[in-house]
């Protein structure tokens, strides 16, 4: 970016971003380790190389226990849970949230600050302060340990989220080339679907994998407004791991797990880091 | 996007002139009806549970008025339980705004170091230091937690082992997790690895929009560059710092997983605790859903003054464009 560093300079930022990098990776590379390790090596730190960090003898061991074995009926559907869950959470939400931006950046009414305001300030609110009262009323109307019982509590994560994203980018969209191009003698479909579909597609993009990685993140909500496999995701069913025999500890399982879950994001990242980027910064810079 | 509120809006595809009352009239109507849907959906998760705790808090609510589904209207004594007595002032409130305020200042200050750097490096360099951020950023917060713990681990974890070959320990080990301060100095690495890579790439964007002839004209006049950050960098950035430095308090203030997560933060260990923890093992755990749910209403608005705040910044942003 800057042309005027001399080498040295260079040089000295490339080793001080070193120990970032490490300090970023480590608890990464050592989830991934630990998934490796078996249950012997997980008791004994001499069948691990660089102080009891990465197994001398890596095993699947884990990944077999929690798709095939004994923690399988957990994960599995925790697993389809997560998935299905936060998918719906997140399009529902991004659905709702290109009607409001398209709104905000779009027509002309009094109220727009006050709406965004308002979506800013939900996002707020704590989760904790929502759950009993949901937990309740879900009891009383029979969505507690359902699918769509888990996805209207991820929408107060996500849709304000969304709606805030999508409208930073909505407004950095020229609308006017719609006209232009409709000048130019293109219909109305064409028009959307040659511009606007194109320009708009990166921010709608963008928002739907941050509002993912936010559901995707949930604790609080999944831990308490389930009770079984029907609709338990797997950052509240690692919780309920237990070892192969009483007395081990599921640290492998854990491990195991928290990588399955972890990959759909870090392919997620480095797919569509430049986009991703984007759009944190749109909200907080511009906002 | 502030600017561009204030802009007019597009002109109207047909002149409206043209077309019958009827159809300017939907038009002026157009906007609620495309903001209808995401506004009830705010409105229903946000009301009744604001209403629902606030009602709450006001009422004896355990496991017998569970039962009965007759709950006790008490008043204030809830909040006379919560707000009196020590516990709140000494250990809940410290361990809540000391541990923001260290996690806050950490993450803002690395976070900037981090986009400086990043300004610094070379494309590839650049991305994979951004890449590997982003995971950081993404990893959900209950697997990053179990790592700390995993690393941390009295018996087994890889500081005990360095520090003993180091030689900093004696070999019985030391359980970090039952001592307040070393307890919290496991969940502010966590949450500031959590939370530094959103504010670096936010203030890396921002620092874009510093113009380079300013640097250049300061450097000119023999500034170095420490003099520069401070009399270029800050000033012009200063709404951009706002904003991440009240983001990062707001997250850091109703930080719950990280905490509850960790041993002793389930409950076992009251000394631990923060605001969200206290509220949520007071209703959860011990049923006492009354005063869970006051100290819930405490938390939000502690946090509403801070939103509040902001807004305000936010604003003050808009009147300097």
């Amino acid at each position: 970016m800057q042309t005027n560093l001399s080498t040295k300079t260079r040089n000295w930022m490339a080793v001080a971003s070193i120990p970032v990098m490490i300090w970023t990776a480590i608890p990464l590379l050592w989830i991934l380790a630990t998934s490796l390790k078996g249950t012997d090596a997980l008791a004994d730190p001499t069948k691990n190389s660089f102080g009891n960090f990465w197994p001398k003898d890596p095993t699947l061991e884990n990944y077999r226990v929690i798709f095939t074995g004994g923690a399988s009926d957990l994960f599995n559907p925790a697993l389809r849970n997560s998935i299905i869950v936060c998918l719906v959470a997140t399009l529902i939400s991004v659905i709702l949230a290109m009607f409001c931006a398209y709104a905000i950046s779009r027509l002309d009414f009094p109220g727009k600050k006050l709406i965004l305001t308002t979506a800013l300030a939900v996002s707020f609110f704590p989760v904790i302060a929502m759950v009993t009262p949901l937990f309740n009323l879900w009891r009383q109307v029979g969505l507690f340990d359902t699918i769509p019982g888990l996805i209207i509590p991820y929408l107060a994560l996500t849709l304000p989220l969304s709606i805030w994203t999508l409208s930073a980018f909505f407004q950095q969209i020229p609308w006017e080339m719609e006209q232009a191009a409709q000048v130019d003698g293109a219909t109305s479909w064409q028009a959307f679907r040659k511009v606007i579909a194109p320009l708009a597609a990166p921010g709608v993009f963008t928002t739907a994998i941050i509002a993912f990685f936010t559901a995707w993140n949930d604790f609080v909500f999944s831990s308490n407004l389930t009770s079984s496999n029907n609709s338990r995701t797997v950052p509240a069913a690692l919780a309920f791991f237990t070892g192969a025999s009483q007395f081990t500890q599921p640290t492998g399982a854990i491990a195991a797990a928290a990588v399955i879950v972890t990959i759909p994001v870090v392919i997620l990242v480095l797919l569509f880091q430049r986009r991703i980027v984007a759009g944190l910064t749109s909200g907080a810079v511009k906002g | 996007m502030a600017t561009s509120l204030d802009e007019p809006a597009a002109p109207a595809r047909v002149d409206p002139a043209a077309r019958p009352r009827r159809v300017r009239r939907s038009r002026a109507a157009r906007p609620w009806l495309l903001l209808a849907g995401p506004l009830l959906v705010i409105a229903g998760l946000l009301l009744y549970p604001i209403v629902r705790v606030t009602v709450l808090s006001f009422q004896r609510y355990g496991l017998k008025e569970v039962i009965s589904g007759k709950p006790e209207f008490i008043g204030l004594d809830n909040y006379r339980e919560a707000l009196s007595g020590d516990y709140l002032w000494k250990t809940v409130l410290p361990n809540t705004v000391v541990f923001a305020a260290v996690a806050v200042a950490g993450t803002v200050v690395l976070g900037t170091l981090v986009a400086l750097l990043l300004q610094h490096l070379g494309p590839r360099l650049r991305a994979l230091v951004i890449g590997s951020a982003l995971v950081a950023w993404a990893l959900p917060a209950v697997t990053g937690t179990y790592v700390w713990v995993w690393i941390f681990d009295p018996d087994s974890g890889i500081v005990r082992r360095t520090l003993i070959a180091l030689g900093m320990l004696d070999p019985e080990g030391f359980n970090w997790f039952t001592d307040r301060l070393s307890f919290y100095a496991i969940a502010v690495l966590n949450v500031i690895h959590h939370g530094y890579p959103f504010i670096a790439i936010t203030i890396f964007a921002g620092l874009s929009t510093v113009p380079e002839e300013l640097h250049e004209a300061a450097k000119l006049d023999g500034a170095n560059a420490w003099r520069r950050f401070w009399s270029i960098t800050v000033p012009l950035m200063r709404p951009v710092f706002a904003v991440v430095t009240i983001l990062s308090t707001i997250w850091d203030f109703k930080v719950f997983a990280q905490i509850y997560l960790m041993p002793g933060g389930d409950g076992s260990n009251p000394d631990v605790f923060n605001l969200g923890v206290w509220s949520y093992v007071s209703s959860i755990n011990q049923n006492k859903y009354g005063l869970g749910s006051a100290i819930a209403v405490l938390l939000t608005l502690v946090l509403l003054v801070i939103t509040m705040i902001y807004v305000r910044a936010l604003f003050r942003e808009d009147e300097l464009q």
